[in-house]
C-alpha cells in the first residue's frame, strides 16, 4: 500500500501521520492489522473532527471526504491537498514533497 | 411608725416600680432584633430527595476550550425561565430543581449556532453534570461543505480512539513536531 511506505517518509521529515475515519474503532484495528500501516489511525464516529475541519462528505455525511492537512508545531494549517475528483485515494508523495518544501 | 419608716417603705415601693418600668422598656426594645431572627429557623428545608441540580461545562465544540461569562438560560417544566452566567472556568450551576422532571438548557452566543437540550435532573444525585457543546458557525468566508480549512487557520484539536481504545488529541503531537493529518473514507 502505497501510503505505508510514504509513512516512512513522513517519519524521516519528523512529522508525524495521523489519520481519520468514522470506522468505528473494530474496523480500524482490523485494518491497521491487516494492513500493517504503522501509524495511527483514528475512529470519528460522531464526527468530532471531520465537522470542526470541514471534511464531511457533502454527498454522504457519514463519511470523510479524503484531504491532507500538514500541521506545523504551533497548531497551524501550513499546507492542504484536496482532490477535486472527490473520489479514490489520494497521491501521497505529494505530501513528503510538501514536507521538505515548507 | 414614725414617718421616717413610712418614707422608706415608700421610697422602696418607688424604686421597685422604677425597676419595673425599666425593664419594660427593655422588654419593648428587644422584640425588634429577635424577631427576625426566629421566623428563619421555622422556615422548612425543602425535602432533599425530591430536589437536584445541574452543574455545566460550556465548550467550543471546535477548539474545545471552555466559554467564560455567558449567559445560560434554564426553562423548567413549569416553562419558567432561569437565566445564569458561566463562570471564568466555562461553569454554570442551576440548584433546586424538580428531580426527574425534564429541563430545557438554552444558549445563545454570537458566532455559535443556538444549543437548546434536555436535562432531567437525577434524584439522590448531588448534582447532574452535563457539558454543552457550542457549535461554531462557519464563518461567510469558509470554504463549501466538504472542502476543509483553509491553510493559515488554527486545525482544530480533537481527542478520539484509535482501533485499540488508546486516545489521541492534535495537541499531543502538535507542539512537538508537525502532523500530517490525512482524513480518508475508512476501510482501507
Amino acid at each position: 500500500m502505497e501510503l505505508q511506505k510514504v509513512y516512512q517518509a513522513i517519519k524521516a521529515e519528523n512529522a508525524e501521520l495521523i489519520a481519520i475515519t468514522t470506522d468505528e474503532p473494530a474496523v480500524v484495528k482490523k485494518t491497521e492489522n491487516q494492513n500493517r500501516l504503522g501509524f495511527v489511525t483514528l475512529s470519528d464516529r460522531n464526527r468530532q473532527a471531520i465537522d470542526p475541519y470541514n471534511a464531511a462528505d457533502p454527498f454522504n455525511p457519514r463519511i470523510a471526504r479524503p484531504q491532507y492537512y500538514i500541521i506545523d508545531e504551533s497548531g497551524i494549517i501550513q499546507w492542504k491537498f484536496l482532490d477535486e475528483r472527490k473520489v479514490g485515494r489520494l497521491p501521497a508523495p505529494k505530501v513528503v514533497e510538501a514536507l521538505k518544501n515548507l | 411608725m414614725t414617718n421616717q419608716r413610712i418614707r422608706s417603705t415608700f421610697v422602696a415601693l418607688l424604686s421597685t416600680s422604677l425597676l419595673l418600668v425599666v425593664i419594660g422598656c427593655g422588654e419593648e426594645e428587644t422584640p425588634g432584633p429577635i424577631d427576625p431572627v426566629a421566623p428563619v429557623d421555622i422556615v422548612e428545608k425543602p425535602p432533599t430527595d425530591s430536589t437536584a441540580g445541574i452543574r455545566g461545562l460550556l465548550v467550543d465544540q471546535a477548539t474545545k476550550q471552555t466559554l467564560r461569562d455567558t449567559r445560560v438560560k434554564l426553562v423548567d417544566s413549569q416553562g419558567e425561565v432561569r437565566e445564569t452566567s458561566t463562570t471564568r472556568a466555562g461553569v454554570f450551576e442551576f440548584e433546586n430543581l424538580a428531580a426527574g422532571e425534564k429541563v430545557t438548557v438554552l444558549v445563545e452566543l454570537d458566532g455559535y449556532e443556538k444549543h437548546e437540550s434536555v436535562v432531567t435532573p437525577i434524584a439522590g444525585e448531588e448534582t447532574t453534570k452535563i457539558t454543552v457543546n457550542l457549535v461554531p458557525i462557519i464563518k461567510d468566508d469558509a470554504l463549501p461543505p466538504g472542502d476543509g480549512l483553509r491553510v493559515g487557520t488554527k486545525a482544530p484539536d480533537f481527542n478520539l480512539v484509535d482501533g485499540n481504545g488508546k486516545r489521541h488529541s492534535l495537541a499531543n503531537y502538535a507542539g512537538k513536531q508537525r502532523v500530517v493529518l490525512l482524513f480518508d473514507r475508512g476501510a482501507w
